[in-house]
């Protein structure tokens, strides 16, 4: 009988210290010059409903309680969503080049933020801001738009990929045309697409929670699935495994929580290809240690890397994805120099 | 009623269904119910800014056009800092604040009592009014009257309504006088250029509108059959439409020049007569007082052919 929980300790504790840091971080740094200590005793005196003089002025506790905290928070779900939505395409396709727009999503979402944009339709639907009600719906139906034509080609995660392809390429050039006949909106859209982690107050951190946890606990309970998918259909199935079900259940997790992320972030590119690979060189390849893993450097990383940006050309901001590619990249391309050949 | 063997029978059918594992359901079921608790709690407290009727004495402006406003009406001393791109009047206190990528935190470290901008991005006025302060959205208007509108609001917001009264009568008195010249005119075909890529103005963008109050036809306005107001047109159409004048904005003199060596350009009417003018692009593009200069600089062109 296996132990339930497999992740190592050290690399647990690695990635538990690397959020701790990228909060620390997040929370002192910004355009506004507020000492780190004073924040962090503001933060502990809240956190145990102390009653403490800080010496913080009003408007700076609004800044890291209302801008600061709440973009840290985002960080952290966004990058958690895409990594584990990453390592579970990378699982199900068994393909190292999956991400989790894979399926099309960041052109559907890409397309359905523009027309509400260009169109100027303005509604709060239920907290949520109507270009990010058009980009969630917008990837969403990408994905079930690839899911539909794979059906008729046969049901394999190869027709499905390709399906993919094709539909983020006619999306792509929908969304491309919408841009073209609205040339004044162009700045817009495109500060949308680039992904930025915007937020003011906790509306979009609340509404990120509930697709994260809900997705990320489904997709780690079939993290012992995806191992076996590792191995052939057949012999998964012989193992006890039911690589069926499987896709359907980690497809739709991983596209509903990259749906989510990407509605309140924009596209950012980086994260989910190659976070689970960063797992998969340094401590493990299997998905009982990759999933919970990569949540959690995944958030650390797009944190650190928001701050990064907002750090750099301030008070301009980079765009984060960017960031994450400077980061990333070259970070990666050192690792697997080293991995002689474990992907 | 629902008993507890009849959850039991429902969530061990759903668990045959899926041939899940019961700790695994049960996981899924509590977190689709908190899920549920989440969003019915879920409660935005939107904090609107006090509107206080005090006169603002610490306003920053993100936006080029309405900062030329508010120095024209008397409330330039109210401000403190406007944006990386307001360079006029000269003495305004330019920062590097940007109005395409506001960064709330700069703007809340210069403790502002009012935020005046055309561009609500990055949850600008969202995030500003979470902490108290106040703010003012006036996007680009469609047309002369909006921009009389829009300074009159700008009066009111920095209590200097009798300056801003002065100004939309001098405005208004002006553009009559212009619109009274080029009534004695003909009306002239034209053509406005955005860029080389012959993106136009039509009637239906805010410099297209005050073409129209000034008599003049606007050749971009049948391809802009949308009314967008910025159509992109072809060659071709340029061409047959023949406008009577040509505008561009820019400050290197080269472009004229390319205009008039562009292949088969050189039989339109603006081109022969050499009615090509190139406008200051700050003046063609803000919506302010300047305005009258930009209408007044055409209208004198014209008048010397």
């Amino acid at each position: 009988m296996d132990r339930v929980f497999i992740v190592p300790r050290r690399a647990l504790a690695v990635c538990i210290s690397l959020v701790a840091f990228s909060g620390f971080a997040s929370v002192s740094f910004g355009a506004a010059n507020i000492e780190p200590m004073e924040i962090l005793k503001f933060l502990f005196n809240l956190a145990l409903k102390q009653d403490h003089q800080s010496q913080l002025s009003e408007i700076n506790k609004i800044i890291i309680l209302e801008w600061r905290l709440p973009r840290f928070f985002l960080g952290l779900l966004v990058g958690a969503s895409l990594a584990v939505a990453g390592a579970g395409f990378q699982g199900i396709f068994r393909n190292p080049l999956a991400d989790p727009f894979l399926l099309g999503s960041a052109a559907g979402a890409g397309l359905g933020a523009t027309l509400i944009i260009v169109s100027s339709i303005d509604f709060s639907f239920f907290f949520i801001g109507s270009v990010q009600m058009g980009a969630f719906l917008g990837a969403l139906g990408a994905v079930l738009c690839a899911a539909a034509i794979s059906t008729s080609a046969g049901q394999t995660p190869a027709s499905l990929l390709l399906a993919g392809v094709a539909t983020a390429a006619f999306l792509t050039a929908c969304q491309t045309y919408v841009m073209q006949r609205n040339f004044q909106s162009i700045q817009e859209i495109y500060g949308w697409l680039i992904g930025r982690l915007l937020t003011s107050g906790w509306v979009e951190v609340l509404t990120l929670t509930p697709y994260f946890v809900i997705s990320f606990v489904i997709i780690y309970a079939f993290s012992k699935e995806l191992d076996l998918l590792r191995l052939s259909e057949d012999e998964a199935k012989s193992l006890g495994g039911n690589p069926k079900r499987t896709y359907v259940v980690v497809i739709i997790c991983a596209s509903l929580m990259t749906a989510a992320a990407v509605s309140l972030s924009g596209l950012i590119a980086f994260v989910g290809l190659v976070i689970p690979h960063i797992i998969r060189l340094t401590v493990s390849s299997s998905y009982r240690v990759i999933i919970p893993l990569a949540a959690l450097s995944g958030g650390a990383f797009l944190s650190i890397a928001d701050t990064f940006s907002r750090i750099i050309v301030a008070p301009a901001e980079l765009p984060i994805g960017v960031i994450t590619a400077f980061i990333g990249a070259p970070f990666f391309a050192f690792l697997l120099r080293l991995s002689k050949g474990i992907i | 009623m629902l008993q507890k063997s009849t959850i039991r029978k429902v969530l061990v059918l759903s668990g045959e269904i899926w041939g899940m594992n019961s700790f695994i359901l049960r996981i899924s079921w509590v977190s689709l119910i908190s899920f549920c608790l989440l969003v019915s709690l879920h409660l935005v407290i939107n904090c609107e800014a006090a509107t206080s009727k005090n006169k603002p004495y610490r306003i920053i402006s993100l936006s080029p056009s309405l900062s030329e406003i508010l120095f024209s009406i008397g409330a330039g001393e109210q401000v403190i800092a406007v944006d990386n791109y307001s360079n006029y009047p000269t003495n305004a206190p330019k920062t590097n604040l940007s109005a395409y990528e506001p960064n709330l935190e700069a703007i809340a470290s210069l403790e502002p009592d009012l935020v005046i901008f055309s561009y609500d991005i990055g949850h600008l006025s969202k995030g500003l009014n979470l902490a108290g302060i106040r703010t003012l959205l006036l996007p680009a208007p469609k047309d002369f009257d909006e921009i009389l509108q829009q300074i009159k609001i700008l009066g009111q917001i920095t209590i200097n309504t009798k300056k801003a009264e002065k100004l939309i009568f001098f405005m208004q008195d002006k553009m009559g006088k212009l619109i009274l010249k080029r009534k004695k005119q003909q009306p002239q075909k034209i053509y406005h250029e955005i860029d080389e890529n012959y993106y136009s103005a039509s009637t239906f963008s805010f410099i297209g509108s005050i073409y129209a109050k000034l008599n003049f036809i606007n050749i971009a306005d049948p391809a802009d059959k949308g009314e967008h107001g910025y159509p992109k047109l072809s060659p071709e159409h340029i061409i047959a439409s023949n406008p009577d004048l040509i505008i561009t904005t820019g400050e290197n003199k080269e472009r004229i020049l390319k205009i008039k060596k562009r292949p088969g350009w050189k039989h339109i009417n603006a081109i022969r007569n050499n009615m090509l003018l190139q406008i200051n692009p700050d003046i063609a593009s803000r919506w302010g007082p300047r305005i009258i200069n930009f209408a007044s600089d055409i209208v004198n062109f014209v008048e010397l052919d």
